[in-house]
């Protein structure tokens, strides 16, 4: 090998090793299996409750604490066995609970003596609390408390310290401590360490076994230490950390809380518990094990948590295991659709402009192909499938739909012959006050004066301007803060009993009732062969996890009305009030196609300037009409 | 040997040419490619080829004709208006003015606020109710509409002027005290007054600063578009739609032939303008090299 040879064989060596070297600074995440298989979930709406605040596993159970209300002030208490079914409830009262969990993982109500009202009130809400048997621990991002004395945190210039959990490990005890950049109001994490704590312990030190991601919550049950980072779980034995494995549903987890004990891991997230028993952890594969067998089905969502559904259809399905593992915001929205265009996924969950432009777009499949049995006699309701159409054909459906019409006193309720005659009745009868929101008029109203299909607005219409003034005229922000009185109500199934019926409004297009729904489920060009619409047809006709709305499925929908009750315990929905549901379920063709991007950015504040007296009236539809048209240009 | 080259000197050369090559096939003209492919398919997926169907659809297409005028009207405006007033603010600063180098900061200091700053006091300026408003009202005048008329443009401009117009104004004075003193006092012996030495000495040794400007100034009066963002959302009122208001929102609603064959027109209005303007500095400089 000659001189020259050998010199320019080391500098293609060299480039090959700097390429190399990029390639591999492409920042992969490391490869973790999903931990899928056998999880259980139970939801807040299942537990008969608003919202979970905290859970706590007691050694034979587990003991939940629940919003009762919407406004969080009436709390419940709920035992559950080791199978998540409820077992006992407290008495809906106006009391503070808070949880402690201790050394090896159970949990109990924290007494009287060890904290009274005030902090019971405020564990509840934003902290955590552990004993080691000598003292009481409790952190939050406040910092850490022992026995009602603060522990300090490291202090640096430009960094937040925070205690994000504790850990007992092999007799043990650690906090998790965590270090973030501070910069605009913003927090960005930088380190995380396991900090041993001994009793006497007055401040905190960043030293000890550095971890190197985000802990979003930590729990241990003497022997193990499981630490969650953005849906994926890890392990530690207080001398390393290793990735166990991922939660299929890439649920958000920062605000999520873990508790450990005899085995198990209880994960509270999005108003969620999942349970992974000692089976499901010990069974989960390693890393290192050969990958699943099951074909995974690539699920992106920018709305919607269906953890429990996801979770038994893993369970159930032999050939298939669904993982949500993109999960976009809306406003997101480009990435996801990159992530769509891209055929990063194979199922699509989105709100129904997205889902629009994707078939329109040719990247969903036709569902009357993918998904046959869905349309067959009897299964789903044939108009909401029609009304659903683009072009002709179905490229995706939601499980549930809400059913948009207006909401009138009975005395006042009947048939309208249209719009014109409706607001004949609203001014007539409801001169300075109608319960009614102006966007939801909108909404209800809003092929009125938009046409998609023609690419034309018509906000110059009369009517328009009657809704537009009439609503303008009423009061506004101030006024209502003055105290003159302004009701102002939605459309809600749950307020059928207050004495308001719906009342369809038709118009040229639509009997008047517009399905409504956030989530549409879309298959993929391709994704039906990974099983999409396998998972689509078992969310439609086999599970019911709502987010809102009646089911699509017939059989469910029947079970649903049949079955609802509230929270009380007494059936949702009187005889009278299914009547309409099932009159307005049959009835419903027609789905408001606007982008509500559209409602808040053009019309809201034209809305606003004319209510402000910034704008006269003529002006303000004006500057809608051209603003909207140049929207439904851009379309063109 | 070929070039002066040994056959191991251009293998070496060509290799650590490779990752810059690379860099650029992968960055810039595969993307580019694909900007091509997508304009002429009907859709991004399973799309069929459709000629310059997209482009005619365009060219239809009463948001981009509205975007597109608006812009080239706001480019045209803002970029002579940079040069006229950066140059005329640069000859009075080269006389001997009272705080001079302050006056320079003062300039300057627009460039370094945050978009997100400019546009508050912007609208608290602007706004129906707003000090500009009030101004007007003071002296007997009807209020403005800032935002929902072709004033709008204006406060667009003027705030692209207030922006940018400091960093012309310093690449001028630079380009001022660089003119060799030695043919300013050959004018003078001449007996050329300030305008003439002006415009025959001065005004062609300005001619590549010049260009950059203007090039500079075409730039930023693209950019203005953030602002302009912040200011009104996606969809403002017809005289304040931009061509990337036009980009932006067909991006979200993923019409990516239209989008590409947007990129393609605008792309070779601006190449046309580019050449058209290194073309003017080439004669230029011709001239000015023939005396």
């Amino acid at each position: 090998m000659t001189e020259r040879v050998r010199k320019n064989l080391c500098l293609a060596l060299a480039a090959l090793a700097v390429a190399a070297g990029l390639a591999g600074c492409g920042g992969k995440k490391e490869e973790i299996p999903e931990v899928s298989g056998n999880v259980r979930v139970v939801t807040a709406g299942e537990l008969g409750a608003a919202g979970i605040v905290d859970s706590v596993y007691t050694g034979n159970g587990y003991l939940v604490l629940v919003n009762a209300n919407a406004t969080g002030t009436l709390r419940q208490l709920i035992t559950l066995d080791r199978d998540l079914n409820v077992t006992e409830r407290s008495d809906p009262q106006m009391s503070s609970y808070a949880f402690v969990t201790t050394s090896d993982g159970t949990g109990r109500l924290i007494s009287d003596k060890e904290a009274g009202y005030t902090e019971k009130a405020k564990l509840g809400r934003a902290a955590n609390a552990f004993s080691d048997g000598e003292g009481l621990y409790v952190y939050s991002n406040e910092g850490l408390f022992r026995n009602g004395e603060a522990v300090a945190l490291p202090e640096e210039r430009g960094y937040a310290y925070s205690a994000r959990g504790m850990l007992t490990v092999g007799g043990t005890l650690y906090a998790v401590l965590s270090r973030a950049q501070t910069r605009d109001g913003a927090e960005t994490w930088k380190s995380t360490w396991l900090c041993p704590v001994e009793p006497g312990t007055a401040a905190l030190e960043a030293e000890g076994l550095s971890v190197p991601f985000r802990v979003d919550a930590c729990a241990s049950d003497g022997v193990t230490g499981w630490l969650l980072s953005d849906g994926d779980l890890y392990r530690t034995d207080g001398e390393s950390v290793t990735a166990y494995g991922r939660l299929s549903t890439k649920a958000d987890t920062r605000a999520a809380r873990l508790r450990a004990g005899n085995g198990d891991l209880l994960l509270y997230t999005a108003d969620r518990l999942t349970l992974l028993t000692e089976r499901d952890l010990g069974g989960a594969p390693n890393p290192t094990d050969a990958p699943m067998e099951k074909t995974v089905i690539h699920i992106a969502a920018s709305s919607g948590y269906y953890d429990k559904a996801i979770a038994d259809f893993n369970n159930s399905n032999e050939d298939y295991t669904a993982v949500i593992d993109t999960r976009y915001s809306h406003a997101d929205l480009a990435a996801l659709n990159l992530a769509v265009a891209n055929g990063e996924v194979d199922l699509v969950i989105g709100e129904y402009g997205a889902m629009y432009g994707y078939a329109k777009k040719g990247l969903l499949a036709s569902l009357e192909e993918t998904a046959p049995e869905l349309f067959e006699d009897g299964v789903l309701f044939p108009n909401v499938t029609e009304a659903l159409k683009v072009d002709g054909t179905v490229y995706f459906l939601p499980d549930g739909v809400e059913l948009d019409t207006f909401m009138l006193p009975e005395k006042d309720a009947r048939e309208f012959t249209g719009l014109e005659d409706f607001l004949d009745m609203v001014e007539e009868t409801y001169p300075a006050n109608y319960n009614e929101e102006f966007f939801h008029f909108l909404q209800v109203c809003g092929d009125n004066w938009i046409d998609l299909e023609k690419g034309e607005a018509y906000f110059d219409d009369p009517s328009f301007r009657r809704v537009f003034k009439y609503f303008g005229d009423l009061p506004n922000d101030y006024e209502l803060d003055a105290g003159v009185p302004h009701p102002l109500y939605l459309f809600n199934p749950s307020a059928l009993d207050s004495g308001y019926v719906p009342v369809a409004v038709p118009n040229e297009k639509s009997y008047g009732v517009i399905v409504k729904s956030n989530h549409y489920f879309g298959v993929i060009k391709g994704g039906a062969e990974r099983g999409a619409s396998e998972f689509l047809k078992y969310m439609l006709l086999d599970k019911l996890e709502l987010k809102g709305g009646y089911p699509v499925s017939k059989a469910l929908f029947e079970e649903y009305l049949a079955s609802a009750t509230a929270f009380s315990g007494e059936p949702a929905y009187s005889d009278s009030q299914k009547e309409v549901i099932y009159e307005y379920m049959a009835l419903a063709d027609h789905v408001n196609r606007v982008d509500y991007a559209i409602y808040n950015d053009v019309i809201y504040t034209e809305f606003m300037a004319y209510d402000n007296g910034d704008a006269t009236l003529d002006e303000a539809l004006e500057h809608i009409q051209s603003r909207v048209s140049l929207y439904l240009s851009e379309l063109g | 040997m070929r070039n002066g080259l040994s056959r191991g000197t251009r293998f070496r050369s060509l290799l650590f040419l490779f990752p810059s090559l690379l860099g650029t096939l992968i960055f810039f003209v595969i993307p580019f490619g694909m900007i091509i492919y997508y304009a002429l398919v009907s859709k991004p997926v399973g799309g069929e080829f459709v000629g310059f169907s997209n482009f005619i659809r365009l060219f239809h297409n009463r948001a981009f004709l509205v975007g597109f005028r608006n812009t080239a009207v706001l480019c045209v405006s803002a970029v002579t208006l940079s040069v006229m007033l950066a140059l005329g603010l640069s000859v009075l600063l080269e006389n001997a003015l009272p705080a001079r180098g302050a006056l320079r900061t003062a300039f300057l200091c627009p460039m370094f606020v945050p978009a997100a700053s400019v546009v508050l006091v912007w609208t608290v300026l602007f706004h129906h109710n707003g000090a500009i408003n009030a101004a007007l009202a003071a002296i007997g005048l009807d209020p403005v509409d800032w935002f929902h008329t072709w004033w709008g443009s204006l406060m667009v401009l003027l705030m692209y002027l207030w922006r940018n117009l400091g960093l012309y104004v310093l690449l001028f004075t630079s380009a001022l005290s660089a003119v060799p003193e030695e043919l300013i006092g050959m004018a003078n012996l001449d007996g050329a007054g300030p305008v003439r030495r002006f415009f025959t000495v001065k005004l062609p040794y300005l001619a590549p600063t010049m260009v950059f400007v203007v090039m500079l100034s075409l730039i930023y009066s693209m950019k203005i578009f953030r602002e302009v963002y912040l200011l009104t959302g996606s969809y403002p009122y017809d005289h304040l739609y931009l061509l990337q208001h036009f980009m932006n929102n067909t991006f979200m609603s993923m019409d990516y032939p239209k989008l590409c064959a947007a990129a393609l027109v605008l792309l070779t209005v601006m190449g046309a303008i580019t050449a058209a303007v290194f073309w003017l500095e080439d004669r230029v400089g011709r001239d000015l090299e023939n005396g």
